[in-house]
Protein backbone atom coordinates (compact mmCIF):
# COMPACT_ATOMS: atom_id res chain seq x y z
CA UNK A 1 0.00 0.00 0.00
CA UNK A 2 1.22 3.55 -0.83
CA UNK A 3 2.16 5.44 2.03
CA UNK A 4 0.75 8.58 2.30
CA UNK A 5 2.65 11.68 3.72
CA UNK A 6 0.58 13.53 6.46
CA UNK A 7 1.44 17.85 6.90
CA UNK A 8 -0.17 18.70 9.84
CA UNK A 9 -0.13 22.19 10.92
CA UNK A 10 -1.77 22.83 14.12
CA UNK A 11 -3.30 26.44 14.30
CA UNK A 12 -3.52 27.36 18.21
CA UNK A 13 -5.99 26.40 19.99
CA UNK A 14 -8.00 29.35 21.73
CA UNK A 15 -9.50 28.24 24.85
CA UNK A 16 -11.42 31.72 25.59
CA UNK A 17 -12.80 34.14 23.59
CA UNK A 18 -15.41 35.04 21.03
CA UNK A 19 -17.56 32.21 19.80
CA UNK A 20 -16.10 32.98 16.07
CA UNK A 21 -12.08 32.80 17.30
CA UNK A 22 -13.39 29.50 18.87
CA UNK A 23 -14.34 27.90 15.66
CA UNK A 24 -11.29 27.33 13.88
CA UNK A 25 -9.00 24.81 15.96
CA UNK A 26 -7.19 23.43 13.14
CA UNK A 27 -6.18 23.32 9.51
CA UNK A 28 -4.59 20.12 7.93
CA UNK A 29 -4.14 20.15 4.34
CA UNK A 30 -2.62 16.65 2.79
CA UNK A 31 -1.13 15.96 -0.63
CA UNK A 32 -3.36 14.48 -2.88
CA UNK A 33 -2.40 10.55 -3.42
CA UNK A 34 -2.12 9.73 -7.09
CA UNK A 35 -5.25 6.77 -7.80
CA UNK A 36 -4.27 4.17 -9.92
CA UNK A 37 -2.87 5.15 -13.89
CA UNK A 38 -6.05 4.64 -15.73
CA UNK A 39 -8.09 6.89 -13.67
CA UNK A 40 -10.61 4.14 -12.47
CA UNK A 41 -11.26 3.39 -9.07
CA UNK A 42 -10.94 -0.24 -8.97
CA UNK A 43 -14.05 -1.99 -6.62
CA UNK A 44 -15.77 0.61 -5.76
CA UNK A 45 -19.55 0.10 -4.27
CA UNK A 46 -21.56 3.30 -4.86
CA UNK A 47 -23.77 4.74 -2.04
CA UNK A 48 -26.86 6.89 -2.85
CA UNK A 49 -28.34 9.26 0.07
CA UNK A 50 -31.40 8.01 1.06
CA UNK A 51 -35.09 9.78 0.58
CA UNK A 52 -35.06 10.93 4.39
CA UNK A 53 -32.40 12.54 3.63
CA UNK A 54 -33.39 14.80 0.74
CA UNK A 55 -37.03 14.88 2.53
CA UNK A 56 -35.64 16.61 5.83
CA UNK A 57 -33.76 18.28 3.91
CA UNK A 58 -36.61 19.69 1.72
CA UNK A 59 -38.24 20.75 5.03
CA UNK A 60 -35.36 22.45 6.67
CA UNK A 61 -35.36 24.74 3.75
CA UNK A 62 -38.61 26.20 4.58
CA UNK A 63 -40.59 24.79 1.85
CA UNK A 64 -44.22 23.50 1.89
CA UNK A 65 -45.76 20.64 1.61
CA UNK A 66 -47.83 19.76 -1.54
CA UNK A 67 -49.83 16.25 -1.65
CA UNK A 68 -50.50 17.45 -5.49
CA UNK A 69 -46.69 16.13 -5.98
CA UNK A 70 -47.10 12.39 -4.25
CA UNK A 71 -47.36 9.87 -6.89
CA UNK A 72 -51.53 9.21 -7.72
CA UNK A 73 -52.80 6.83 -5.54
CA UNK A 74 -53.59 3.98 -7.67
CA UNK A 75 -55.14 0.34 -6.64
CA UNK A 76 -51.63 -1.63 -7.66
CA UNK A 77 -52.09 -4.50 -8.43
CA UNK A 78 -48.93 -7.46 -8.19
CA UNK A 79 -46.79 -6.69 -10.62
CA UNK A 80 -45.80 -9.26 -13.34
CA UNK A 81 -41.52 -8.57 -12.72
CA UNK A 82 -40.12 -8.03 -9.64
CA UNK A 83 -37.97 -5.21 -10.95
CA UNK A 84 -41.44 -2.95 -11.77
CA UNK A 85 -42.21 -3.58 -7.83
CA UNK A 86 -39.30 -2.35 -6.71
CA UNK A 87 -39.02 0.55 -8.46
CA UNK A 88 -42.80 1.64 -7.76
CA UNK A 89 -41.79 0.82 -4.06
CA UNK A 90 -38.78 3.14 -4.35
CA UNK A 91 -41.33 6.11 -5.24
CA UNK A 92 -43.75 5.07 -2.85
CA UNK A 93 -40.88 4.99 0.03
CA UNK A 94 -39.92 8.85 -1.02
CA UNK A 95 -43.47 9.92 -0.77
CA UNK A 96 -44.15 8.25 2.53
CA UNK A 97 -40.75 9.65 4.02
CA UNK A 98 -42.36 13.48 2.26
CA UNK A 99 -45.47 12.86 4.30
CA UNK A 100 -44.01 11.66 7.74
CA UNK A 101 -41.13 14.59 7.91
CA UNK A 102 -44.03 17.05 7.35
CA UNK A 103 -46.74 15.31 9.72
CA UNK A 104 -49.45 14.41 7.45
CA UNK A 105 -51.19 11.86 8.69
CA UNK A 106 -53.85 10.58 6.40
CA UNK A 107 -51.30 10.25 3.67
CA UNK A 108 -48.81 8.66 5.84
CA UNK A 109 -50.63 5.82 6.58
CA UNK A 110 -51.89 5.49 3.30
CA UNK A 111 -48.89 5.53 1.72
CA UNK A 112 -47.49 3.29 4.71
CA UNK A 113 -50.32 0.63 3.75
CA UNK A 114 -49.44 0.77 -0.09
CA UNK A 115 -45.70 0.44 0.76
CA UNK A 116 -46.02 -2.83 3.11
CA UNK A 117 -48.40 -3.97 0.08
CA UNK A 118 -45.64 -3.90 -1.96
CA UNK A 119 -42.74 -4.81 0.03
CA UNK A 120 -44.85 -8.19 0.36
CA UNK A 121 -44.75 -9.01 -3.27
CA UNK A 122 -40.87 -8.86 -3.09
CA UNK A 123 -40.24 -11.13 0.09
CA UNK A 124 -40.03 -7.90 2.39
CA UNK A 125 -42.51 -9.07 4.84
CA UNK A 126 -39.78 -9.99 7.19
CA UNK A 127 -38.51 -6.74 8.04
CA UNK A 128 -41.38 -4.24 6.90
CA UNK A 129 -45.32 -5.05 7.85
CA UNK A 130 -48.18 -4.46 10.08
CA UNK A 131 -46.10 -4.34 13.14
CA UNK A 132 -43.99 -1.33 11.74
CA UNK A 133 -47.45 0.61 10.82
CA UNK A 134 -48.56 -0.64 14.86
CA UNK A 135 -45.15 1.00 15.66
CA UNK A 136 -45.52 4.30 13.45
CA UNK A 137 -49.33 4.25 14.92
CA UNK A 138 -47.99 4.29 18.17
CA UNK A 139 -45.61 7.45 17.39
CA UNK A 140 -47.67 9.12 14.90
CA UNK A 141 -47.25 12.37 17.30
CA UNK A 142 -43.98 12.01 17.21
CA UNK A 143 -41.72 13.31 14.44
CA UNK A 144 -38.57 12.41 15.53
CA UNK A 145 -39.34 8.41 16.26
CA UNK A 146 -41.12 8.41 13.76
CA UNK A 147 -37.93 9.49 11.39
CA UNK A 148 -36.18 6.87 13.38
CA UNK A 149 -38.08 4.15 12.82
CA UNK A 150 -38.95 4.91 8.71
CA UNK A 151 -35.13 5.28 8.44
CA UNK A 152 -34.25 1.98 10.69
CA UNK A 153 -36.87 0.22 8.23
CA UNK A 154 -35.08 1.58 5.23
CA UNK A 155 -31.75 0.33 6.23
CA UNK A 156 -33.48 -3.08 6.76
CA UNK A 157 -34.79 -2.97 3.66
CA UNK A 158 -31.76 -2.46 2.23
CA UNK A 159 -29.82 -5.06 4.33
CA UNK A 160 -32.41 -7.95 3.54
CA UNK A 161 -32.75 -7.22 -0.28
CA UNK A 162 -28.75 -7.77 -0.15
CA UNK A 163 -29.00 -10.68 1.57
CA UNK A 164 -31.10 -12.39 -0.78
CA UNK A 165 -28.54 -11.66 -3.32
CA UNK A 166 -31.31 -9.02 -5.09
CA UNK A 167 -28.71 -6.32 -5.31
CA UNK A 168 -30.42 -5.26 -8.73
CA UNK A 169 -33.90 -4.64 -7.02
CA UNK A 170 -32.26 -2.54 -4.26
CA UNK A 171 -30.27 -0.46 -6.87
CA UNK A 172 -34.07 -0.30 -8.21
CA UNK A 173 -35.63 1.05 -5.10
CA UNK A 174 -32.69 3.34 -4.67
CA UNK A 175 -33.57 4.66 -7.87
CA UNK A 176 -37.01 4.47 -7.62
CA UNK A 177 -36.98 6.90 -4.47
CA UNK A 178 -34.28 9.08 -5.81
CA UNK A 179 -36.47 10.29 -9.28
CA UNK A 180 -39.27 10.55 -6.58
CA UNK A 181 -37.18 13.00 -4.43
CA UNK A 182 -35.69 14.72 -7.67
CA UNK A 183 -39.11 15.19 -8.94
CA UNK A 184 -40.78 16.89 -5.75
CA UNK A 185 -37.91 19.01 -5.27
CA UNK A 186 -38.66 20.45 -9.13
CA UNK A 187 -42.64 20.49 -8.19
CA UNK A 188 -41.39 22.88 -4.97
CA UNK A 189 -38.77 24.77 -6.83
CA UNK A 190 -42.32 25.59 -9.31
CA UNK A 191 -44.03 26.49 -6.23
CA UNK A 192 -41.77 28.61 -4.33
CA UNK A 193 -39.73 30.10 -6.86
CA UNK A 194 -37.82 32.53 -4.64
CA UNK A 195 -36.28 29.62 -2.60
CA UNK A 196 -32.90 29.33 -3.27
CA UNK A 197 -32.67 26.46 -0.83
CA UNK A 198 -34.62 23.97 -3.44
CA UNK A 199 -32.72 25.25 -6.35
CA UNK A 200 -29.26 24.28 -4.53
CA UNK A 201 -30.87 20.37 -3.20
CA UNK A 202 -31.91 19.82 -7.27
CA UNK A 203 -28.00 21.16 -7.96
CA UNK A 204 -26.07 18.94 -5.59
CA UNK A 205 -28.52 15.87 -7.12
CA UNK A 206 -25.52 16.02 -10.08
CA UNK A 207 -23.53 14.43 -8.05
CA UNK A 208 -25.99 11.46 -6.77
CA UNK A 209 -26.96 11.09 -10.18
CA UNK A 210 -23.32 10.00 -10.96
CA UNK A 211 -23.56 7.78 -8.11
CA UNK A 212 -26.46 6.25 -9.06
CA UNK A 213 -25.93 5.72 -12.83
CA UNK A 214 -22.75 4.07 -11.71
CA UNK A 215 -24.48 1.88 -9.33
CA UNK A 216 -27.08 0.83 -11.99
CA UNK A 217 -24.11 -0.26 -14.62
CA UNK A 218 -23.32 -3.22 -12.25
CA UNK A 219 -26.49 -5.04 -13.16
CA UNK A 220 -27.96 -6.16 -16.26
CA UNK A 221 -31.82 -4.80 -16.34
CA UNK A 222 -34.78 -5.56 -18.56
CA UNK A 223 -35.56 -3.51 -21.51
CA UNK A 224 -38.36 -1.89 -19.74
CA UNK A 225 -35.81 -0.57 -17.22
CA UNK A 226 -32.89 0.04 -19.74
CA UNK A 227 -34.86 2.48 -21.86
CA UNK A 228 -37.41 4.39 -19.54
CA UNK A 229 -35.35 4.48 -16.32
CA UNK A 230 -31.52 3.50 -17.52
CA UNK A 231 -31.24 5.74 -20.85
CA UNK A 232 -33.32 9.13 -19.74
CA UNK A 233 -31.16 8.85 -16.38
CA UNK A 234 -28.30 9.08 -18.53
CA UNK A 235 -29.76 11.88 -20.86
CA UNK A 236 -30.88 13.86 -17.33
CA UNK A 237 -26.28 13.18 -16.37
CA UNK A 238 -25.79 15.28 -19.68
CA UNK A 239 -27.87 18.03 -18.79
CA UNK A 240 -26.44 18.54 -15.59
CA UNK A 241 -22.75 17.62 -16.95
CA UNK A 242 -23.21 20.97 -19.63
CA UNK A 243 -24.20 23.23 -16.59
CA UNK A 244 -20.89 24.93 -15.43
CA UNK A 245 -19.15 23.45 -12.11
CA UNK A 246 -16.18 25.25 -10.36
CA UNK A 247 -14.32 22.38 -10.74
CA UNK A 248 -10.40 24.58 -10.13
CA UNK A 249 -11.55 25.46 -6.58
CA UNK A 250 -11.41 21.46 -5.89
CA UNK A 251 -8.31 21.36 -6.06
CA UNK A 252 -7.07 22.04 -2.66
CA UNK A 253 -8.71 20.10 0.53
CA UNK A 254 -8.84 21.57 4.03
CA UNK A 255 -10.50 20.40 7.39
CA UNK A 256 -11.29 22.09 10.15
CA UNK A 257 -12.85 21.12 13.69
CA UNK A 258 -15.84 23.55 14.13
CA UNK A 259 -17.87 23.02 17.54
CA UNK A 260 -16.06 19.75 17.92
CA UNK A 261 -17.06 18.18 14.82
CA UNK A 262 -15.00 18.21 11.48
CA UNK A 263 -16.24 20.17 8.55
CA UNK A 264 -14.48 18.73 5.29
CA UNK A 265 -13.78 20.31 1.75
CA UNK A 266 -14.19 23.88 0.57
CA UNK A 267 -17.03 26.05 -0.01
CA UNK A 268 -17.89 26.14 -3.58
CA UNK A 269 -21.01 28.02 -5.23
CA UNK A 270 -23.30 26.31 -8.08
CA UNK A 271 -25.68 28.32 -9.37
CA UNK A 272 -28.66 26.70 -11.32
CA UNK A 273 -30.16 28.73 -13.63
CA UNK A 274 -33.88 28.85 -14.68
CA UNK A 275 -32.87 27.64 -18.06
CA UNK A 276 -31.32 24.75 -16.76
CA UNK A 277 -33.78 24.24 -14.12
CA UNK A 278 -36.58 23.52 -16.80
CA UNK A 279 -34.18 21.28 -18.48
CA UNK A 280 -33.92 19.17 -15.55
CA UNK A 281 -37.91 19.45 -14.45
CA UNK A 282 -38.81 18.82 -17.94
CA UNK A 283 -36.66 15.29 -17.95
CA UNK A 284 -37.65 14.45 -14.73
CA UNK A 285 -40.89 14.51 -15.32
CA UNK A 286 -40.65 12.77 -18.27
CA UNK A 287 -39.43 10.00 -16.76
CA UNK A 288 -41.60 9.92 -13.61
CA UNK A 289 -44.26 9.60 -16.05
CA UNK A 290 -42.98 6.64 -17.77
CA UNK A 291 -43.28 5.19 -14.13
CA UNK A 292 -46.56 5.67 -14.69
CA UNK A 293 -47.31 4.74 -17.78
CA UNK A 294 -44.95 1.82 -18.09
CA UNK A 295 -44.82 0.31 -15.08
CA UNK A 296 -48.35 0.34 -13.37
CA UNK B 1 -22.02 -33.74 -9.16
CA UNK B 2 -20.91 -30.64 -10.19
CA UNK B 3 -24.55 -28.83 -9.71
CA UNK B 4 -23.73 -30.02 -6.25
CA UNK B 5 -20.74 -28.39 -5.43
CA UNK B 6 -22.08 -25.36 -6.67
CA UNK B 7 -25.19 -25.27 -5.15
CA UNK B 8 -23.14 -25.72 -1.99
CA UNK B 9 -20.62 -23.34 -2.79
CA UNK B 10 -23.59 -20.95 -3.30
CA UNK B 11 -25.24 -21.85 -0.48
CA UNK B 12 -21.93 -21.07 1.62
CA UNK B 13 -21.37 -17.58 0.16
CA UNK B 14 -25.06 -16.71 0.77
CA UNK B 15 -24.84 -17.83 4.41
CA UNK B 16 -21.71 -16.00 4.86
CA UNK B 17 -22.84 -12.71 3.40
CA UNK B 18 -25.89 -13.12 5.65
CA UNK B 19 -24.05 -13.66 9.00
CA UNK B 20 -22.19 -10.45 8.04
CA UNK B 21 -25.04 -8.73 7.62
CA UNK B 22 -26.36 -9.77 11.26
CA UNK B 23 -23.16 -9.09 12.26
CA UNK B 24 -23.14 -4.98 11.31
CA UNK B 25 -26.80 -4.84 12.53
CA UNK B 26 -25.53 -6.26 15.76
CA UNK B 27 -22.24 -4.35 16.44
CA UNK B 28 -22.19 -2.10 13.93
CA UNK B 29 -25.56 0.41 14.41
CA UNK B 30 -24.74 0.40 18.01
CA UNK B 31 -21.71 2.67 17.41
CA UNK B 32 -24.02 5.25 15.33
CA UNK B 33 -25.42 6.23 18.72
CA UNK B 34 -27.97 8.73 18.06
CA UNK B 35 -27.24 8.82 14.18
CA UNK B 36 -29.63 7.63 12.29
CA UNK B 37 -28.72 5.15 9.62
CA UNK B 38 -28.93 6.39 5.96
CA UNK B 39 -30.31 3.69 4.62
CA UNK B 40 -27.73 1.55 2.89
CA UNK B 41 -25.24 -0.53 4.62
CA UNK B 42 -21.59 -1.64 3.04
CA UNK B 43 -20.76 -5.30 4.77
CA UNK B 44 -17.97 -7.23 2.86
CA UNK B 45 -16.02 -10.37 3.95
CA UNK B 46 -12.60 -9.51 3.93
CA UNK B 47 -9.17 -11.32 4.71
CA UNK B 48 -5.91 -9.76 5.86
CA UNK B 49 -4.56 -7.34 3.52
CA UNK B 50 -8.18 -7.04 1.21
CA UNK B 51 -9.56 -3.47 1.34
CA UNK B 52 -13.46 -2.45 0.63
CA UNK B 53 -14.45 0.75 -0.43
CA UNK B 54 -17.60 2.90 -1.60
CA UNK B 55 -18.20 5.98 -2.05
CA UNK B 56 -20.92 8.12 -1.26
CA UNK B 57 -22.64 11.57 -1.03
CA UNK B 58 -23.02 13.56 1.80
CA UNK B 59 -25.41 16.88 1.84
CA UNK B 60 -24.01 19.97 3.10
CA UNK B 61 -26.09 21.49 6.08
CA UNK B 62 -26.57 17.43 7.57
CA UNK B 63 -24.65 15.73 10.31
CA UNK B 64 -22.92 12.44 9.81
CA UNK B 65 -21.06 9.80 11.72
CA UNK B 66 -19.60 6.73 10.21
CA UNK B 67 -19.11 4.00 11.56
CA UNK B 68 -16.84 1.15 11.43
CA UNK B 69 -17.23 -2.23 12.75
CA UNK B 70 -15.05 -5.94 11.65
CA UNK B 71 -14.45 -9.20 13.32
CA UNK B 72 -12.47 -8.97 16.38
CA UNK B 73 -10.07 -11.89 14.64
CA UNK B 74 -8.88 -9.02 11.49
CA UNK B 75 -7.24 -6.75 14.42
CA UNK B 76 -8.03 -2.99 13.84
CA UNK B 77 -9.35 -1.85 10.58
CA UNK B 78 -7.69 1.03 8.83
CA UNK B 79 -10.31 3.51 7.82
CA UNK B 80 -9.64 6.44 5.51
CA UNK B 81 -11.91 8.75 3.82
CA UNK B 82 -11.32 10.78 1.02
CA UNK B 83 -12.24 13.24 -1.56
CA UNK B 84 -13.30 12.15 -5.22
CA UNK B 85 -9.98 13.08 -5.92
CA UNK B 86 -8.43 11.01 -3.37
CA UNK B 87 -7.22 13.34 -1.43
CA UNK B 88 -6.83 12.42 2.13
CA UNK B 89 -9.20 13.85 4.77
CA UNK B 90 -9.28 11.33 7.71
CA UNK B 91 -7.06 8.34 8.39
CA UNK B 92 -7.23 6.39 11.87
CA UNK B 93 -3.38 4.30 10.92
CA UNK B 94 -5.37 1.45 12.14
CA UNK B 95 -5.92 2.80 15.81
CA UNK B 96 -8.70 1.46 16.93
CA UNK B 97 -10.97 4.93 16.16
CA UNK B 98 -14.48 3.46 14.91
CA UNK B 99 -16.45 6.37 14.00
CA UNK B 100 -15.55 9.74 12.47
CA UNK B 101 -18.21 12.70 13.01
CA UNK B 102 -18.24 15.18 10.40
CA UNK B 103 -20.20 18.19 7.87
CA UNK B 104 -19.33 18.91 4.46
CA UNK B 105 -18.78 22.67 3.62
CA UNK B 106 -20.33 21.65 0.43
CA UNK B 107 -22.34 18.80 -1.00
CA UNK B 108 -19.94 16.33 -2.03
CA UNK B 109 -18.93 12.81 -2.86
CA UNK B 110 -16.17 11.51 -0.12
CA UNK B 111 -14.68 7.92 -0.66
CA UNK B 112 -14.63 5.47 2.39
CA UNK B 113 -11.79 2.68 2.69
CA UNK B 114 -11.92 -0.17 5.03
CA UNK B 115 -8.45 -1.93 5.08
CA UNK B 116 -7.96 -5.02 6.95
CA UNK B 117 -4.38 -5.12 8.16
CA UNK B 118 -1.64 -8.22 6.57
CA UNK B 119 -1.06 -10.68 9.09
CA UNK B 120 1.92 -9.70 11.20
CA UNK B 121 1.38 -10.55 14.69
CA UNK B 122 2.52 -14.45 14.13
CA UNK B 123 5.77 -14.98 12.24
CA UNK B 124 5.89 -19.06 12.61
CA UNK B 125 5.33 -20.41 9.25
CA UNK B 126 1.93 -22.40 10.15
CA UNK B 127 0.60 -19.38 11.92
CA UNK B 128 0.94 -16.63 9.04
CA UNK B 129 -0.58 -18.96 6.86
CA UNK B 130 -3.49 -19.82 9.79
CA UNK B 131 -3.74 -15.78 9.88
CA UNK B 132 -4.13 -15.35 6.11
CA UNK B 133 -6.57 -17.94 5.54
CA UNK B 134 -8.91 -15.90 8.39
CA UNK B 135 -11.45 -14.13 6.89
CA UNK B 136 -14.14 -11.86 8.72
CA UNK B 137 -17.08 -9.24 8.15
CA UNK B 138 -15.91 -5.47 7.85
CA UNK B 139 -18.86 -3.01 7.87
CA UNK B 140 -19.70 0.88 7.57
CA UNK B 141 -22.76 2.26 8.56
CA UNK B 142 -23.15 6.02 7.51
CA UNK B 143 -25.49 7.85 9.74
CA UNK B 144 -27.07 11.46 9.86
CA UNK B 145 -28.14 13.41 12.94
CA UNK B 146 -31.76 14.18 13.17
Amino acid sequence: MKKVLTYIFLVSVISCGSVEEKKVVQDTIYPTEEGPSDGVLENIYYSIPSPIETTILIREGGLKFSSDLLFPENELMPFSKKTSTALVLGVLSTDLNYAMVYEKQKQTSRLLEEVIKLAKQINLSAVINDKTKDRIDNNINNRDSMQIIISDQFWEIDNMLKENEDHDLAALLITGGWIEGVHIACGLSLIDTSNKSIKDIISDQRIVLENLIQLNKSFEFNDRINDYIISPLTELKTIFDSIPYPIENLDSTSIKLIDNEYELGNYLTFNLNETDLNLIRNKISSIRQNILIQFL
Amino acid sequence: MRLLIIFFSLFFISNTNAQCRGFAKEYCKKILGNYVATGESNISELKPGEKHQFMATFYKGQHYRIAVCSDESLGNIQFTIRNAKRQLYFDNHGEAIKNFDFRVSTTQQLIISLIVPKSSTNNSENGTKEKEEISGCVSAITGFRL
